[in-house]
């Protein structure tokens, strides 16, 4: 029975109306968290390859305790159970921390009996995208990185279509078990209905410290501060009625394209 | 002297601009912590700008790398933050137990004081980092974070050492597609009418970016999620998957600015951002904004 893991990261939400930050640093009690955009796609993928060719979805993620949540919602999503590494890592936490830690789980809880580990290609608060690289590197899989669509799985090996940069896409094969890191397209996001929702709270969620799994990692960066960057150019603002701002706009497109409307 | 080693990777004999990039990088980096800057590549680099030049025969390959790098204990690596930079960076940051640090923006301070600054949540936020000083570093900059640099003397020195076969990679390449010329070509457009998320839909493209992209004489592009919803075809995708654009007005309408987006269209004559959200990103980068929806604007 093939087992599908996704390494989930319950990330800062980057599209709340406000990232909230207090003395140089993210104010984590302020900040609003979700289950990343990249994440979803990649439960939606796993869920899709269990419905197509069985097995159990299994998520995992590292973190405090509030990291349960996105696992809860993995489970409302379609995951059958997950794992929670508990680790005091800041969201912005140098990700090899979390990396080693993922590597301990899944050489250890689940003794490397696993057929596909999908993430996201990046996480959208620290964008990092070190963790499947990483992940592949301990464990002595192969990564696909950027991948785009999902082609097919026979013969213990994926295909799948990856893109580079440029544009240039490539169709890939590889054997299994392969580290595969999902663009946030690669699978329609799936929705949880109230019955999904309440069911996942009866869905087996396993919690383990960190120090049971491996020699606690420690951060090999440490972050000095977060702040909103400076602009890049002395930006004018146009202020007005819509009516007012696109009489504006035009006169800007009159006066950069010399006369044309 | 110490070095900081500017890694090439393979595409960089083809499309230089990339190298060009990080050794803009390293020299900015070199002068903060009084490094030298030595490129590593493949036959056939042009490493203008390096001080020294390690020319690897039988190219550029991590392994040989880790080894080299072993022997040598240079203090840094610059890479690129791309699919081969980051499989590359992240074998060498294991490989020689560095501190790993990806999404690089700029750098900051001198010497023991160096801040890295990185690109965290989508582009509204910067976080600086302090690095060990008991490790090498490895750094993946992000493409467009620095401008090319131009005009520089080639290397005083350059050394050839032998690389190893690399082990046949486990992902087999059975196809490439790149991306096909398209009717009309955006890199040629005098002005580009950009869509984003935040413009939402075809009805909107139909009715108004499309009709507006033809009576100003110019054409429709756009950032990934509109791409990724499939509003309009991949060869109109601006930044670091799509095209680079350089019109003279770039509309960017409901689009945010992640990196990967401004690193395609920073160098535009005139960027008009229009965006609901005032902290987006674009604006930064806008020669003028609007906060305010791109459809009551219309």
């Amino acid at each position: 029975m093939p087992t599908w893991v996704v390494c989930v990261k319950q990330t800062v939400d980057t599209e709340a109306p406000q990232i909230p930050l207090r003395d140089g640093h993210l104010d984590e009690a302020r900040v609003q968290f979700r289950l990343g955009e990249w994440e979803a796609a990649a439960i939606s993928l796993a869920v899709t390859l269990k419905e197509t060719h069985g097995g159990e979805v299994v998520a995992v993620a590292v973190g405090p305790p509030r990291v349960n949540e996105a696992l809860r919602r993995s489970l409302a999503l379609g995951a059958d159970r997950a794992y929670h590494v508990v680790a005091d890592s800041a969201p912005l936490a140098d990700p090899i921390l979390a990396a080693e830690a993922l590597a301990g789980l899944l050489q250890g809880a689940l003794s490397g009996a696993f057929d596909l580990v999908l993430t996201g290609e990046q996480a959208e608060d620290d964008l990092a995208s070190v963790v499947p690289f990483w992940l592949a590197g301990r464990l002595g899989l192969p990564c696909v990185w950027n991948v785009q669509r999902w082609v097919g799985l026979a013969n213990g090996q994926a295909e799948m279509w990856r893109e580079r940069e440029g544009g240039v896409a490539e169709r890939v094969r590889v054997p299994l078990p392969a580290v595969v890191a999902v663009a946030s397209g690669v699978a329609p996001p799936r929705y949880a209905p109230f019955k999904a929702v309440r069911e996942a709270k009866t869905k087996p969620l396993a919690t383990i410290p960190l120090p049971d799994l491996c020699a606690a990692p420690k951060a090999v960066w440490q972050e000095v501060a977060v702040f909103e960057p400076s602009s890049e150019r002395d930006t004018t603002f146009l202020q007005g009625s819509p009516a007012e701002v696109a009489e504006a706009l035009a006169g800007i497109l009159r006066e950069q394209l010399g006369g044309q409307p | 002297m110490r070095a900081l080693w500017v890694v090439a990777e393979p595409q960089d004999m083809a499309d230089p601009s990339s190298l060009q990039e990080r050794l803009t990088a390293a020299r900015d980096l070199a002068g903060r912590l009084g490094t030298e800057v030595v490129v590593v590549g493949g036959e056939g680099i042009v490493a203008e700008g390096a001080d020294r030049l390690l020319m690897l025969e039988g190219g550029v390959e991590s392994e040989t790398l880790v080894a080299l790098a072993q022997e040598r204990g240079p203090q840094a690596l610059l890479l690129p933050h791309t699919m081969w930079g980051l499989e590359a960076g992240i074998t060498l940051a294991q490989g020689l137990g560095a501190a790993l640090v990806t999404a690089c923006l700029y750098f900051d301070g001198f010497g023991h004081d160096l801040r890295v600054v990185r690109n965290v949540c989508m582009g509204k936020l910067a976080q600086a980092v302090a690095l060990p000083d008991d490790r090498p570093w490895v750094m993946c900059l992000l493409p467009g974070a620095f401008p090319p640099l131009e005009g520089a003397n080639p290397p005083q020195a350059v050394e050839r050492a032998a690389g190893v076969n690399p082990a046949a990679s486990l992902v087999e390449v059975l196809e490439q597609s790149r991306p096909e010329a398209s009717t009309q070509d955006i890199r040629q457009a005098k002005v580009l009418v950009a869509l984003g998320r935040g413009v939402g839909g075809l009805d909107f493209i139909e009715q108004w970016a499309q009709p507006l992209a033809e009576r100003l004489g110019g054409a429709l592009a756009a950032s990934r999620p509109a791409i990724d919803a499939g509003w309009l075809p991949h060869d109109r995708l601006v930044g670091v998957s799509g095209a680079t654009v350089r019109p003279r007005v770039y509309l960017a309408l409901g689009i945010s600015g992640a990196s990967q987006h401004v690193a395609g269209m920073g160098g535009s004559r005139c960027i008009i951002a229009v965006n609901r959200d005032p902290r987006a990103p674009i604006f930064r980068y806008a020669h003028y904004g609007v906060v305010g929806d791109a459809r009551e604007i219309a």
